[in-house]
């Protein structure tokens, strides 16, 4: 019985294509727009381009010798020689980072029109090379033999650092958003199942009216309702991330059969949630419907979807609230597996998905059971 | 005025979906003012990156390393487990790890120069040239003193004296030096929430009139068509208006010295103009709305394409050429552009390039309107 009404379904899920558009079309629109987006978004460092600008006659001095240097191989700016007033201007179409402007003394300063890295960049070799002086006339003054040893050591390279990276990996938080995406991809289950719900309430549809007269049990009539609906929601989010892993090319840490384990976690409880929503209460369907539109946007707001960084100012604040968001449990379960290298913490986000999604079925299952109806 | 009126109750059904919007769209306002708390400086300082720091050093140079650090950056303290750290680089609330070790003052005495402090970065993040700087600065300095043959305290002493010299930095004008206005993050993020509402409210409306029995039994009814169209047009009109009051209304309560200055004013003709866009987005896509779930996933996908292509949520700076280019195709593109170069402008006289934006903006309007109108006329010549 539970297999025949199953299949049945499926098959009534396949025909309505308008739940199938929306829950593969949101995650490959939106998928593209997130990869043109940050895809090829890097803070790998770009040299910064600077002009410099003399006042007077000044055709070579040690600052101008530091610059060509800086603009060599290894160097951090490229350098455009011009006028104060062509070098404010382009200042101001933002060609440049900054202007190194030379007095005639030998003074040298710097304009920059907002505060960056890149300002604070040119800032620093600006200071490097007063520090350098200074500490020159120092040494001149209390050692003058020793000038030459450390005009020697200046020039000698020296790498002070010992240099790794925290993973194999350039991580940003950019990934927060297809994760929250994926998130929502699952989330959008809920309303099929609030569908379900009504499908089974002989008082909210006329196809649930035709099932209450059958002879079919009513748990095993909605539990086969709710095992097609996960399975057809896992399908669709399984395309989803073969979409944005295969087609866009977009690194979502590798483990991807956990993530579509989590991910199927997730459509079970979108699903079992809507069709906890859809029993809850004496509401029509449209203000049901409305309750699960509402959740699954606030869930996937505070999982970082529309702002990023979003779930670790909650983790901040309220961190009860990431423990107990859908959207935030299913980022962070699939963020564990990218950046942690452990299981623990996708273990205990996906175990949290998993008794939530218990909790809201055998809510349903109480909210349904024994219901009889004297008229419709 | 039965149709007008019947406009505003098929929209009382999405209210709870339209507050929804109003909920995040204030919510993200806030986030935005809590993280954005970088004080407006008048004089320049440098960027200041935030670093892991773990002193083992028993010697001097250590110490002084850090301290000087310490000036012009935020030193923190490294998080014990491995997950913790994983998590405050990811987020950037640490941009690099540095761990001295116990002989550090001993070895670099000694001559010793390569590797001698250990670094974790996140791979590819500009912060690591930042904190490389810094520290070979710093070293290079002390190293140079104690080439010249002067002992560690007492190059120490000239280092840390040396480190105090400051670079001559000034901003081009005095307007550079300052934050932007807490009015220019309000209205940064109206797109999204007009987009959102415009397709929830006006798509539904539209959706309701357009259905195919309701529609005619209207044709057949004794209102005249110029009449019944006039009502839904100043339905939308309406709508509209009270949507931009509303939020307008919320920009006078969270920063009504900024809407009250000139720019101010071109901030909520520029707000102004994009829910006249929006609107007639919103009509565009009624024309392919059919039932309930799809309203919500235009409105969904519509508010958030537009706003993450355009540059609402995420900066332009962050975005690779290719986006910025596609950018150029959305209204919310030339809406930001608005926005930040309102707060460039001095006054209304300055304005040039803004009243282009705003033109922009509402050639899009009446692009989507003309598109609006083309769909309809194709839809009623395949019905024929």
């Amino acid at each position: 019985m539970f297999w025949r009404l199953y299949q049945y379904s499926l098959r009534a899920m396949l025909r309505k294509k308008s739940t199938l558009f929306w829950s593969l079309a949101f995650p490959v629109v939106l998928g593209t727009l997130f990869q043109l987006t940050f895809g090829s978004h890097s803070e790998e460092f770009a040299r910064i381009p600077v002009a410099y600008a003399a006042q007077g006659e000044v055709e070579t001095s040690p600052f101008l010798e530091l610059l060509d240097a800086q603009e060599g191989p290894g160097g951090l700016v490229t350098v455009r020689r011009a006028g104060r007033a062509k070098a404010e201007k382009l200042l101001r179409e933002g060609k440049v980072e900054g202007i190194f402007l030379e007095k005639e003394n030998g003074e040298v300063s710097l304009v920059v029109d907002e505060k960056g890295i890149g300002q604070s960049i040119l800032s620093g070799i600006l200071e490097q090379y007063a520090r350098y002086a200074s500490a020159f006339a120092r040494i001149g003054a209390e050692n003058p033999a020793g000038v030459r040893a450390a005009a020697e050591g200046l020039e000698k390279e020296a790498a002070y650092l010992r240099e790794k990276g925290i993973s194999d990996r350039p991580e940003h938080y950019f990934m927060d958003y297809f994760y929250s995406l994926l998130a929502m991809n699952c989330l959008m289950g809920m309303t099929v199942g609030v569908e379900i719900a009504a499908n089974g309430k002989a008082d909210l549809s006329d196809l649930a009216a035709r099932k209450a007269a059958s002879g079919a049990g009513r748990f095993w009539m909605i539990l086969a309702d709710l095992a097609a609906a996960v399975t057809g929601q896992s399908v669709c989010v399984a395309v989803s991330l073969a979409y944005l892993s295969g087609v866009l090319g977009i690194w979502l840490g590798g483990h991807y059969g956990l993530i579509l384990l989590a991910l199927m976690v997730g459509s079970a409880l979108a699903v079992f949630l809507g069709a906890f929503i859809g029993v809850a209460g004496k509401w029509k369907k449209d203000v049901k419907e409305g309750i699960c539109v509402a959740a699954m946007l606030a869930s996937c707001f505070l999982s970082g979807l529309m702002a990023g960084g979003m779930y670790q100012v909650v983790e901040a604040r309220a961190p009860i609230v990431n423990r107990l968001n859908p959207a935030s449990l299913l980022v962070c379960a699939m963020r564990s597996l990218e950046i942690y290298g452990t299981y623990g913490r996708y273990a205990r986000c996906v175990a949290a998905l998993a008794a939530m999604t218990a909790v809201f079925g055998a809510g349903a299952y109480l909210c349904v059971r024994r219901e009889q109806y004297d008229h419709i | 005025m039965i149709i007008f009126k019947a406009f505003f109750k098929i929209l009382k059904k999405n209210l709870t979906g339209i507050a929804l919007y109003v909920v995040i769209y204030l919510a993200i306002t806030v986030f935005v003012s809590v993280t954005s708390t970088e004080r407006a400086d008048e004089v320049f300082s440098k960027e200041a990156m935030d670093i892991g720091l773990e002193n083992r050093d028993q010697g001097r140079l250590g110490a002084a390393l850090a301290g000087y650090l310490g000036q012009s950056n935020a030193v923190k303290k490294i998080p014990e487990s491995r997950e913790e750290l994983c998590d405050a680089m990811y987020y950037r609330e640490i941009d690099y790890v540095l761990k001295i070790p116990e002989d550090f003052t001993e070895r670099f005495g000694a001559g010793e120069r390569e590797g001698l402090i250990e670094g974790t970065d996140v791979p590819g993040s500009a912060a690591s040239f930042f904190v490389e700087h810094e520290v070979d600065g710093f070293l290079k300095t002390v190293g140079m003193y104690l080439d010249a043959g002067i002992g560690m305290e007492r190059a120490l002493q000239l280092a840390e004296e040396d480190m105090g010299v400051r670079a001559d930095v000034s901003f081009l004008s005095r307007d550079d030096a300052r934050q932007m206005p807490v009015g220019y993050y309000y209205f940064q993020y109206l797109p999204y929430v007009f987009i959102s509402i415009m397709v929830l409210g006006v798509g539904a409306a539209m959706m309701s009139f357009q259905d195919r029995d309701m529609d005619g039994r209207n044709k057949c009814a004794s209102m005249p068509f110029f009449s019944r169209n006039l009502q839904i047009f100043l339905g939308c009109a309406a709508f509209t208006a009270a949507v931009d009051a509303v939020f307008l209304g919320m920009a006078c309560g969270s920063c009504a010295e900024y809407l009250f200055s000139a720019k101010g004013a071109l901030s909520a003709v520029n707000a102004v103009i994009f829910s006249i866009c929006a609107l007639s987005l919103a009509w565009f896509l009624s024309g392919f709305l059919k039932n309930q779930e799809t309203i919500v996933g235009f409105s969904n996908l519509a508010g958030l394409s537009f706003s993450f292509l355009g540059g609402v949520f995420v900066p332009m700076d962050v975005m690779g050429e290719t986006a910025r280019q596609i950018a150029r195709f959305v209204p919310s593109y030339w809406y930001e552009k608005a926005n930040g170069e309102i707060q460039k402008a001095g006054g209304l006289a300055d304005a040039g390039q803004i009243w282009l934006d705003f033109l922009a903006v509402a050639m899009f309007a009446l692009a989507f309107f003309s598109m609006g109108l083309l769909a309809r006329r194709m839809k009623l010549m395949r019905a024929q």
